[in-house]
């Protein structure tokens, strides 16, 4: 009867430590529902015969399942999703149960020999196994930084890692006939692993972080560049336009402040307006460093770039694009840009003309060259084909693929005069 | 009736252009009408939709709401024969690529002669007004726009069993039907052969001889049939 309640109470405080646990991870509270309270009696119950019945290395991957099973249903997740906080959990577990066996081994002479013995102390140190992971997880440093794991992707060194960590288990239940002792051991393992697995993953974030401070240190840096060029170009215009009415002012007979004026005029003709500052109205993100990016290697192929952006652009919700179709759009304008590069390098009249706006709800880039090339515009989607040679030509041909795929986006493409003229359209 | 549709936020400018339009009017016997506007609005936009016989818009690259770029857009959305000037505080778009993508007649610097080269524009534009401008066709899912006055050519290439279109900068290959194209040219041009139609401004002398029609860019073609000799005579006029 003892043996009954320890067992339950055993499984009562695994199953609170397991909601405890993971409700950090997914920084939620549990709502009570009829799935999460069947989540919960399901975990009670199903501890309580896993740690009454089995024994050893099938107890520990029964206990995974259990708890997979529990993190779906009281936390509303999907199976991949709870895969790895359940392996969290149960890392978490070996490590208490390695500490709680180092420690009381200290304590007691021949723990292992008595531990054996006595099924009642058996249990008990199972509950201070909880406890000791209660501890653990507890630690400040864990607590903070246990919510990532619901954010890791399975990223290839994460995967091999638990790959690792499966296989050994499933070497040693097919060939290591296992002893408490050798269980112990394997605990050990298991906690090895456990830290080199947080290790790299902590180092991956630290990585992410590092360059994302970096970007958005850069995108800074741009944004106070890009309202400085704009006062500046709003001063220098209302400049002119004085300078324009004063012209008019003046008679003709001052012939001399008349040319003094138009000198200053004059000067003011050559100053030629930055890139970076047309580009100003595109929200920040990829399209813009990738337009930034291009138009700098078409400018330094002296190729002649205007870039007109409409205003109304920076409501455009580019969140409306799924990553998907948001790198399908990069992908087909890098292409374009290439080519349109590529075209007008041949060229006696080299020109690029970039127009991004909005029309009827659409979100619409147009990239117009010049050319020289007597093509036969019919084989330009071919696989292979290109003006340029041999071996080339495969960019436009993965632009059809794309466009094949992806219903938001469409072409259309148009020759005006000397002009070869790509409409990208992007429906939302 | 021509329509001047003015879209400028400066008010003073507006009056000096309407002052231009009005002096290069008068003596003409047209009809013609000003619409000034100093910002985009819905009046603006209706019009451009309006189809109201010819227009030609003046307009100014920055206006408060919208770029006047925007508004060339929308105007060539479906209309390329509307004539459209910019006037503008930015040297360099004279060179911008969009006067030809947009079709543009011109951008006016506001610096120099604008009144001079303003009054030169206009006088352009009416000249064009009223003649067909652009050849307009499609052929295999691409919209090719061509202004008839770079047209040097058009023959059809029986071996390869299309049509070339033949301009100062390049030649176009289309699958297109002769008899198609020729319903939307002018008389600026002349059938000289079943297969062939020529420009009559790019000729430079024409062999009746050995019928060889020698072009502006020193070009030649031997496309001339007996029956349309006397026709070709006629329009060029016999010095050639």
């Amino acid at each position: 009867m003892l043996e009954v309640i320890t067992n339950l109470i055993n499984a009562i405080l695994g199953t609170i430590i397991l909601l405890y646990v993971v409700s950090f991870i997914y920084e939620g509270e549990i709502k009570l529902s009829y799935k999460s309270i069947l989540g919960i009696v399901f975990s009670i119950i199903s501890v309580y015969f896993n740690s009454k019945f089995s024994v050893g290395i099938d107890k520990m991957l029964l206990s995974l399942v259990i708890m997979v099973i529990t993190i779906c249903l009281i936390f509303n997740k999907s199976f991949k999703k709870a895969i790895l906080p359940a392996f969290f959990m149960l890392l978490l577990l070996s490590l208490s149960e390695v500490l709680t066996f180092f420690i009381l081994s200290l304590i007691i002479p021949d723990f292992s020999c008595v531990i054996t013995d006595n099924s009642h102390l058996k249990i008990l140190c199972n509950i201070i196994i909880l406890l000791m992971a209660y501890m653990v997880i507890n630690i400040n440093f864990i607590k903070n930084n246990v919510s990532n794991i619901s954010k890791i992707k399975m990223t290839k060194s994460i995967t091999f890692y638990v790959i690792i960590i499966i296989t050994i288990i499933g070497i040693s239940v097919l060939f290591i006939n296992l002893s408490k002792n050798n269980l112990f051991y394997l605990n050990i393992i298991m906690v090895i692993l456990f830290i080199l697995l947080a290790t790299s993953s902590i180092n991956d974030k630290y990585n992410k972080n590092r360059i994302i401070d970096k970007y958005n240190q850069l995108f800074k840096y741009i944004r106070n560049y890009e309202q400085i060029l704009e006062e500046h170009r709003l001063e220098k215009h209302e400049y002119r336009n004085q300078l324009i009415t004063i012209k008019g002012m003046i008679d003709n007979k001052n012939k001399e402040l008349n040319s003094y004026i138009n000198n200053i005029i004059g000067d003011g003709k050559q100053i030629k307006e930055l890139m970076i500052n047309k580009l100003k109205n595109i929200p920040f993100g990829g399209l813009k460093g990738l337009l930034l990016y291009k138009i700098s290697e078409i400018e330094n192929n002296k190729i002649d770039i205007s870039i007109n952006v409409d205003k109304n652009i920076e409501d455009f919700n580019f969140n409306l694009l799924t990553s998907g179709d948001y790198k399908d759009l990069c992908t087909i304008i890098g292409v374009f840009l290439d080519n349109a590069k590529e075209a007008t390098i041949e060229c006696k009249d080299k020109k690029i003309g970039i127009e991004i706006f909005k029309e009827n709800k659409n979100f619409n880039i147009i990239i117009c060259n010049t050319f020289n090339n007597e093509i036969d515009i019919n084989d330009i989607d071919k696989k292979g084909f290109s003006t340029k040679g041999e071996k080339r030509g495969y960019g436009l041909y993965i632009v059809k693929e794309k466009i094949k795929k992806n219903k938001k986006i469409s072409l259309r493409r148009e020759i005006i005069n000397n002009y070869y003229v790509q409409k990208i359209i992007i429906k939302t | 009736m021509i329509n001047f549709i003015i879209c400028d936020d400066n008010e003073i400018m507006n009056k000096n252009i309407e002052k231009i339009i009005t002096k290069i009017m008068m003596p003409l016997n047209d009809d013609y009408k000003i619409h000034n506007f100093s910002d985009y609005n819905n009046s603006l936009k209706s019009l451009i939709r309006k189809k109201i016989g010819n227009k030609i818009y003046i307009l100014d690259v920055e206006i408060p709401s919208k770029s006047g770029l925007d508004i060339a857009r929308e105007i060539r959305m479906d209309d390329w024969n509307s004539i459209i000037i910019f006037l503008t505080a930015h040297y360099e778009l004279k060179q911008a690529a969009f006067k030809n993508r947009l079709m543009l007649l011109d951008f006016i610097s506001k610096y120099d002669d604008c009144e001079k080269e303003l009054t030169e524009n206009i006088k352009l534009a009416l000249k064009i007004l009223g003649t067909k401008q652009v050849l307009t066709f499609m052929s295999n899912y691409i919209t090719y726009r061509i202004n008839l006055s770079d047209i040097i050519y058009i023959i059809r290439d029986s071996v390869d069993r299309k049509t070339i279109i033949r301009t100062p900068y390049t030649k176009y290959m289309v699958n297109k039907n002769i008899c198609d194209i020729k319903k939307q040219l002018d008389d600026h041009f002349y059938q000289t052969h079943r297969s062939a139609i020529v420009n009559k401004d790019y000729i430079d002398k024409i062999d009746y001889k050995k019928d060889i029609i020698t072009f502006k860019n020193k070009e030649t073609i031997n496309l001339l049939s007996k029956g349309k000799k006397k026709g070709l005579k006629l329009c060029v006029g016999s010095n050639n």
